[in-house]
């Protein structure tokens, strides 16, 4: 490395400053990267810190990334990775959610999502725009009150009259709904299915 | 790094993880819906500032300005009449950047009525201009307005008589003085425009079914998005007549919360010799909590 640059990089991009280079790789995978971290953990300052570490390492050690293959999976690797160690971190034990098995089935969900038409992670999510408005009113209500409002289901369940197990089933109901509309939509964009 | 609750699961997802998913198909039926949870979390917390920011932080990180921040001038006789150009480049870019296009009318129009159709309560100041101030100097120009869609709406206010409330639990309208609580008048909705002839069009409940008026708009009016004003809010003009009950709306302009859909403010002129009010504006005031009985006729 010279000059806080990775030589792998310098050596390979030519005349384009390698930062140059890399400022265009975090404005196209940071958004995609933060909705990966925000699956994970609840507190968006954590979130926050981990995009910024895993964009720093990626950087530190750029001159491992094979440029044969996308820049994206490597990167949401790196969180992952930055994910675990974080956990084991917090010293818990039950953290099951967060074990490499688990995150494996997240990857994939990640990997079906790039094959959606699109070309920015913004237009990626016009697709879960469109299976919102698929949604029945109540699950469509519930996933509003609580994703866009930040109410948490006991204000729903108050709000909209029904009981607070009546509304998380609507969430998951809701979020279920959204998850087979969008695989939908990715088959019909040519992935497999 | 503080502050993180890895352990407790979110709370919506309580329900996928008992019993405790120990199968590889319970994990993968928690991690999809982990999936979604995630997705939506970044799809309602989109702020192009916070993202700038963001990607800022990440580039100081690494030591460099970014893009354009290593240039030097003086490594070529042409090098200055370059850096004119790059630097003309970035401010175009920058002003592209900046230039963000209004939103199309009939997505915010669809914005507003799907937020206005969720079933939150909306606290709104309503404020009204009569044609000629000095005839009815007992009827309230302010009222504090919550409404409900489903045609819930609770009216609160006070004129020279006292309090006065009205409401509508969606089937029923309701009239209440403070100075009779116990006499309530009440009636069916669809009787509303007698009411309100019989009050010199003082009582134009019309108003108040906001789902219905943003429904109407775009099919009666011009709908016209004006621009940007303020912090994330759109300024709609809607020119056309609307039959509002009995009154008629001759133009409304709408404050529109880009995200959400949200009307933080409404003004109405009217139109017609019958109807009283000649401007009525609306100020959100943020969601209220209000438990469903208070819209119904009190006993």
């Amino acid at each position: 490395m010279q000059d806080g640059v990775p030589t792998g990089l310098a050596a390979t991009i030519g005349d384009v400053e390698p930062r140059d280079l890399f400022e265009i790789l975090v404005r196209e995978n940071a958004d995609m990267v933060r909705a990966y971290l925000l699956c994970h953990v609840r507190d968006p300052a954590t979130v926050e810190d981990l995009l910024q570490e895993a964009f720093l390492t990626a950087w530190r050690i750029l001159d491992r990334y094979d440029r044969q293959l996308p820049f994206g999976p490597w990167v949401r690797g790196i969180a992952a990775k930055l994910l675990l160690n974080h956990r084991r971190k917090m010293g818990r034990s039950k953290v099951w959610f967060c074990d490499e098995e688990s995150m494996h089935v997240m990857e994939e969900a990640f990997c079906k999502l790039q094959t959606l038409k699109g070309d920015t992670f913004d237009e990626k999510l016009d697709h879960l725009r469109v299976c919102l408005e698929k949604l029945n009113a109540v699950q469509r209500d519930a996933i509003r009150m609580h994703y866009e409002h930040g109410l948490q289901c006991k204000e729903i369940a108050t709000r909209t009259g029904t009981g607070f197990e009546a509304v998380k089933k609507h969430l998951q109901r809701g979020r279920a709904a959204l998850l087979r509309c969008m695989e939908a939509r990715a088959v019909a964009s040519g992935a497999p299915s | 790094m503080t502050g993180d609750d890895l352990e407790f699961p979110d709370e919506t997802l309580d329900g996928a993880s008992a019993p405790e998913p120990v199968t590889p198909d319970q994990k993968s039926e928690v991690m999809r819906q982990r999936f979604v949870h995630g997705m939506l979390r970044a799809l309602y917390s989109q702020d192009p500032d916070a993202r700038e920011a963001r990607v800022g932080r990440v580039l100081a990180g690494i030591g460099g300005p970014g893009l354009g921040g290593r240039f030097s001038p003086l490594r070529h006789p042409f090098a200055a009449a370059a850096g004119l150009l790059v630097l003309g480049a970035l401010v175009a870019s920058y002003l592209v950047f900046l230039y963000r296009p209004v939103p199309r009318v009939d997505a915010l129009m669809a914005r507003a009525m799907s937020a206005h159709q969720m079933q939150v309560d909306r606290r709104y100041e309503v404020n009204m201009q009569l044609r000629d101030e000095s005839v009815a100097p007992m009827i309230p120009r302010r009222l504090d307005v919550t409404l409900r869609p489903g045609h819930r709406f609770l009216v609160e206010t006070r004129s020279r008589f006292g309090a006065f409330r009205a409401g509508c639990d969606g089937t029923t309208l309701w009239l209440q003085s403070g100075m009779l609580p116990e006499q309530v008048l009440k009636m069916p909705l669809a009787d509303a425009p007698l009411l309100n002839k019989q009050l010199g069009g003082a009582m134009d409940v019309g108003y108040f079914d906001l789902e219905w008026l943003l429904g109407m708009l775009p099919k009666t009016c011009t709908v016209t998005v004006i621009g940007r004003e303020g912090d994330g809010l759109v300024r709609v003009q809607a020119e056309g007549i609307v039959g509002i009950r009995d009154g008629r709306l001759r133009s409304a302009v709408l404050l529109v919360r880009e995200s959400s859909g949200v009307i933080e403010r409404l003004e109405i002129d009217t139109a017609g010799a019958q109807h009283m009010a000649s401007k009525v504006v609306f100020s959100y005031l943020g969601e209220v909590v209000l438990d469903p009985s208070e819209y119904a006729v009190p006993k």
